[in-house]
């Protein structure tokens, strides 16, 4: 049971290790604070549809269950951007189109067809906590990167460190790239290049 | 069991009809409270950019211009200012922003970025204070422009490497100065 | 081009035993060097200390980076062929003098580990690394590297002038100076202003644009090496009769560069010295000889050498005549370098005995 969670932390990292969900990865990582807020809308929504799916599963014959995940994952994340957009207001503003965008987001359809459609409610709310923390958690390390030495403040508070000057170019959609790269090529070298 | 056919689009409709349902309940409770948050925002915005803004009455708009909104303020009477909603053009998309002037003084009292889609951390950067306390106090004689280096009253430090955004903004206030000069300023 | 060559012997065919012609990787970097010699003695000597600085920050941090990575990858460390020297130089040439040596030294590394070894090191890189460097520094650090300043051997009193005169006329644009400090705007940025003075049909005040020879031998604001042409040159020269470079790519982009301006000038009434102005200002001279005749990211063939070259003269002139930058040949070089791939898969000689055009 608490391999469901694990799982999406660090063996099976969305972002880190399968490579999914960059897009958005790339666009809300500017700043430390749309990264969190990205990170959480994107739970949220993932444990929904992944608790719905498994629900439904027996429901929903084989041959149209893409079009019914869809349909439940877009209901989703409309209602979780009206809440946003009513009840966190700052946090919609650094969002903007992003939250919309989280229906196209291939993690979640991901988990849905790869995880809640043949697992039980319990286990695949778990897998979304752990997928979603595992996101939330690649997307904070790369905002850090990015915000820390790209605009020189973390979380809009000002955080020189050292005296270094902002090097602009890591807020620039390149700098995510490249910041990405460099993150994905460090982690593989701490966890399996050193050891082989 | 029903054929294919019927049965499929049957449990398509099923779960598209609970999905609507679901979003049309979600959509009347958040509605309102959007409204209400977006009227207070527009009233905290007037007396953001014009501190003695009281008994607002709304103007004739301009036909062809980026001027959406024009509001004067009175006091005993007398106009004691001016607030314009300009949408000027920006990097990604249309700026909305407030410009106060004072009357009859004739000067920026204030300036508020009501909604903007700029890049975070560059021209995002336009909604904050550093870039916007600069307009406060500038005199509306000359026309702003836009400097990396600000030196005279009339030119604005631009957001660094947001060239576009900076002079979005201040396309919109400039368009609101000639708007101003040509129909309210004193002579 | 000569219609009619004299055929010459295509492939000598020998059996091994072979003999090493010398020339090896780091034997041409050395002719290279050797080439940019005099632009260095130039550049030292218009801009002093502030050029020792930059060159000397941006030369090591090539060399450590280059080790660094090296070593981190597990390669064997190859800094003694020059090449990581090499690109540290053509970068530093490129920086405006006053830059901050850090700054410098970062752009130095961006080119090498960004530039060049994460591609898998010398002649696996699509880009030319130096102008990888130089774009990360304009993208990061715009304020700095737009700030120029006049080399010491300038007459103070021009400075003053012509620093006075251009923060006067150009008040519409961003490329001037601020009052206090002694910088000026680059003979680029004036000729754009001096082109929207006559398009507006104002006059242009005489010493308001530099002198055409103070142009040619490099006494204006610029960056470091790529001010003085008649060092370039000979530099060029050099390389092309050590047939280290071939000429097609400087000659088609120069020229073609020289006529486009020309043309755009006298459609707009332009002074009839408008296209010189272009072809001795900016980087252009420093970038067709040096920059966009890199083996790596430059075509093998003739002809589409060629085409390159008219890429290059195209994009450089479209962004310097209508751009929202000033100069625009490093990234034209970039554009290109990224296209060089596709030129080089389509562009290919017709094989040995096939085809008739020599029939």
């Amino acid at each position: 049971m608490l391999k469901n969670l694990t799982n999406g932390i660090k063996k099976e990292n969305p972002l880190l290790v399968q490579l999914l969900g960059v897009c958005p990865a790339l666009a809300t990582t500017t700043a430390l604070k749309s990264a969190i807020g990205m990170g959480a809308a994107f739970t949220l929504v993932l444990v929904f549809s992944n608790i719905i799916i498994s629900l439904i599963k027996n429901f929903i014959p084989n041959n149209i269950r893409i079009p019914c995940y869809i349909v439940v994952i877009a209901s989703l994340v409309t209602v979780t951007e009206l809440v946003i957009h009513a009840y966190f207001p700052a946090t919609y503003e650094a969002l903007g189109i992003f939250i919309p965008l989280i229906v196209v987001n291939c993690i979640i359809l991901g988990r849905a067809e790869a995880f809640a459609s043949k697992h039980g409610v319990f286990s695949s709310l778990l897998d979304g906590v752990g997928m979603g923390i595992g996101y939330t958690l690649a997307l904070v390390l790369i905002a850090t990167c990015r915000e820390l030495f790209g605009s020189g403040t973390l979380l809009g508070q000002p955080a020189n460190i050292a005296g270094l000057p902002p090097v602009l170019f890591l807020v620039l959609p390149a700098g995510a790239f490249l910041t990405m790269g460099f993150l994905f090529a460090a982690l593989n070298y701490l966890f399996h290049y050193r050891r082989a | 069991m029903l054929k294919d056919t019927i049965r499929l689009p049957l449990i398509l409709l099923i779960v598209c009809g609970l999905s609507a349902a679901v979003v049309h309940y979600a959509h009347e409770i958040a509605t309102p409270v959007i409204a209400h948050r977006q009227h207070q925002n527009i009233i905290m915005g007037y007396t953001q950019v014009l501190p003695q803004a009281v008994n607002l009455e709304d103007m004739p708009l301009p036909d062809d211009s980026m001027i959406t909104g024009i509001v004067r303020s009175e006091k005993d009477g007398q106009p004691n200012g001016y607030i314009y909603t300009v949408t000027p053009n920006g990097y990604n998309g249309q700026i909305h922003l407030m410009v106060g002037i004072s009357y009859p003084h004739g000067t920026i009292s204030g300036v508020k970025i009501l909604q903007q889609t700029e890049t975070p951390g560059l021209g995002a950067k336009c909604t904050e204070p550093e870039f916007l306390s600069q307009f406060a106090g500038k005199p509306l004689q000359k026309k702003l422009v836009v400097k990396k280096t600000a030196a005279k009253e009339s030119e604005v430090q631009a957001i660094t490497a947001s060239t576009v955004t900076s002079k979005a903004v201040v396309s919109g206030i400039n368009a609101a100065r000639k708007h101003y000069l040509a129909n309210y300023a004193q002579k | 081009m000569t219609q009619q060559e004299q055929p010459k012997p295509l492939l000598i065919i020998s059996s091994s035993p072979h003999m090493h012609s010398g020339n090896t990787v780091s034997a041409a970097m050395r002719e290279v060097l050797l080439a940019l010699a005099p632009a260095l003695a130039a550049s030292l000597y218009y801009f002093r200390t502030d050029a020792l600085q930059v060159i000397l920050a941006c030369c090591a941090s090539a060399v450590i980076a280059e080790a660094l990575c090296q070593k981190i990858m597990r390669h064997p460390i190859t800094i003694t062929d020059c090449s990581a020297l090499l690109t540290g130089l053509l970068l530093a040439f490129c920086l405006p003098p006053q830059i901050n040596p850090g700054l410098a030294a970062f752009g130095s590394a961006c080119a090498i580990v960004i530039g060049k070894q994460i591609f898998g090191g010398l002649g696996a890189n699509i880009f030319n690394p130096a102008h990888i460097g130089r774009a990360i520094l304009l993208a990061s650090f715009p304020a700095q590297m737009t700030t120029w300043s006049l080399p010491v051997t300038a007459d103070t009193a021009d400075a003053v002038a012509s620093g006075t005169t251009a923060s006067t006329t150009a008040a519409t644009t961003a490329v001037t100076a601020s009052a206090d400090a002694v910088t000026v705007a680059t003979p680029l940025a004036l000729l754009r202003e001096a082109g929207r003075l006559w398009q507006s049909g104002a006059a242009v005040q005489d010493g308001f644009l530099p002198e055409l020879s103070q142009l040619f031998w490099g006494n204006t604001a610029g960056s470091l090496g790529e001010t003085c042409v008649p060092t370039l040159l000979a530099g060029g020269i050099f390389l092309i009769w050590r047939q280290v470079i071939d000429w097609h790519i400087p000659v088609f982009y120069i020229g073609l560069t020289g006529i486009i301006c020309a043309l755009y000038g006298f459609y707009n009434n332009f002074a009839a010295t408008y296209a010189l102005y272009h072809i001795c200002s900016g980087g252009l001279i420093i970038g067709a000889f040096f920059m966009a005749t890199d083996w790596v990211t430059s075509p093998v063939t003739k002809k589409g050498r060629i085409i390159f070259a008219v890429g290059l003269a195209v994009i450089t002139s479209i962004i310097r005549l209508r751009g929202g930058y000033i100069e625009g040949v490093c990234y034209s070089i970039l554009i290109m370098n990224m296209l060089t791939p596709l030129i080089d898969r389509y562009i290919i000689n017709t094989p040995f005995g096939r085809g008739n055009r020599h029939a």
